[in-house]
């Protein structure tokens, strides 16, 4: 065996392993499919060059904001940045609170930075379909400076990365076990995923003109297969990353030697 | 022949990685359990655990009964829709080995103490104070996001129970301490 198939081969298993350990890792993050805060409400902002700070949340379907307790501070010394400019909520009656005023799906925010270089937003919003649960007070610190981002603490494994309906779809699989989905739905969609994944195969099985059609096997593929390496290792990689920035050094040393730390 | 097996084996694979990866889910959110699966003397330490009136205190204190620790704060929507019912609950517990009732508020303390004057509850009311980016004591009874409300209900030997995320029913209530005294 070449060296490079024997790449290939550990290319492979590591990936392998990452992958099986993916849903456990949306698992981890998540509870009962709920977002992580950072992703339930995410924050992007721009500093335009007249001084101002443009803020806004991305609100994920379902979630809400609470106008009132959306508030920022600056950071620096002895400066005081204007009132933050918001528009108006929805009304919503709460029990509690009374009438207050809420942001659902999308909201921007402007802020006169007053020569503030580095801001601290507290937002604080909830869930309003079962289960209705409500997240700490978030405090995201962002350097003006820098122009223009994201919130910096969404990790690897936000929506942005994988893909929101992939990732959604994977979280939703990842927490049937305490879901409505029951092990059933699991199943199904196991057999599904796994359907579409042998499709080729099974195409070529009930049609076998269609082999005709396929490529000859020659050196070239031996080629392209060990080319092939390179991208499954970058793959390999990147999942390894997500795994440590979500679990730790350790676990991901633990994980790679099959055992529990 | 062999096209069939390699047929069997392309459709087999992603399956067992499939269950391979659940069964990861599974043990990691298992994991978070077993950490609180600690006597709640042991759990207690390190927890800035102050009632209203300032005197620190440690989950040790309830050891020896069940206990239902409600993690909830006064700008929670669900949670205080559910303090009357807890109330009742605890009122409906006081007889000897019933559930002991605590709610922790992750909150400011003069923000309770403005609730409680609006919405009185009997039982013990403790306020934790958790550091900027800091975990609370929830987190040790897997509420890794200090996500309210969330309750646990702890047995006398200090084990949970169960456990929940969202507002607690009554229904669901009566069916934890059911299972608490045939377990």
């Amino acid at each position: 065996m070449t060296s490079l198939t024997m790449t290939f081969l550990r290319a492979t298993r590591a990936l392998v392993v990452l992958f099986a350990a993916l849903p456990g890792l949306l698992h981890a993050s998540s509870q009962q499919g709920l977002l992580p805060v950072e992703q339930a409400f995410r924050l992007s902002w721009q500093a335009q060059p007249d001084g101002e700070l443009r803020l806004s949340w991305d609100i994920a379907s379902g979630y809400y904001l609470y106008k009132e307790r959306i508030k920022v501070r600056a950071l620096d010394d002895g400066v005081t940045p204007g009132d933050l400019v918001l528009p108006d909520g929805v009304a919503k009656h709460d029990e509690y609170f009374g009438d207050v005023q809420i942001y659902r799906d999308w909201v921007e925010a402007r802020l006169a930075l007053a020569g503030a270089t580095r801001i601290a937003i507290t937002v604080q919003g909830c869930h309003e379909v079962d289960p209705q649960i409500c997240y700490p007070p978030y405090v995201t610190n962002l350097n003006v400076a820098a122009g223009g981002g994201a919130d910096p603490n969404v990790s690897a494994s936000d929506a942005a990365a994988i893909g929101e309906p992939v990732q959604q779809g994977l979280q939703r699989v990842a927490s049937a076990s305490s879901s409505a989905m029951g092990i059933a739905g699991v199943m199904a969609l196991a057999i599904l995923i796994t359907l579409g994944l042998a499709l080729p195969f099974l195409a070529i099985g009930f049609i076998p003109a269609l082999a005709s059609r396929l490529p000859r096997p020659d050196a070239w593929i031996e080629t392209l297969k060990q080319f092939l390496a390179f991208p499954l290792y970058a793959t390999a990689a990147w999942l390894a990353w997500v795994l440590t920035r979500q679990r730790g050094a350790a676990q991901i040393v633990a994980e790679l030697e099959g055992e529990r730390s | 022949m062999n096209k069939s097996v390699s047929l069997l084996w392309v459709c087999v694979l992603p399956l067992v990685m499939f269950a391979i990866g659940l069964q990861t889910g599974a043990a990691w959110s298992k994991e978070s359990i077993g950490v609180a699966e600690k006597k709640v003397a042991a759990v207690a330490q390190g927890f800035q655990l102050i009632d209203l009136e300032g005197k620190r205190h440690a989950l040790s204190e309830w050891a020896g009964q069940p206990l239902l620790i409600n993690y909830w704060a006064s700008w929670c929507g669900p949670c205080i829709k559910e303090m009357p019912d807890l109330d009742a609950f605890s009122k409906s517990q006081a007889n000897a080995g019933g559930v002991r009732v605590i709610g922790i508020a992750t909150d400011e303390a003069d923000a309770v103490r403005a609730f409680l004057k609006r919405v009185p509850v009997s039982f013990p009311i403790l306020v934790e104070t958790i550091p900027e980016g800091g975990r609370g004591s929830a987190t040790l009874f897997g509420d890794t996001g200090g996500v309210l409300p969330y309750s646990v209900l702890l047995n006398a030997q200090g084990r949970v129970v169960h456990s929940k995320l969202g507002s607690l029913s009554r229904a669901e209530l009566e069916s934890w301490v059911k299972s608490i005294h045939s377990s």
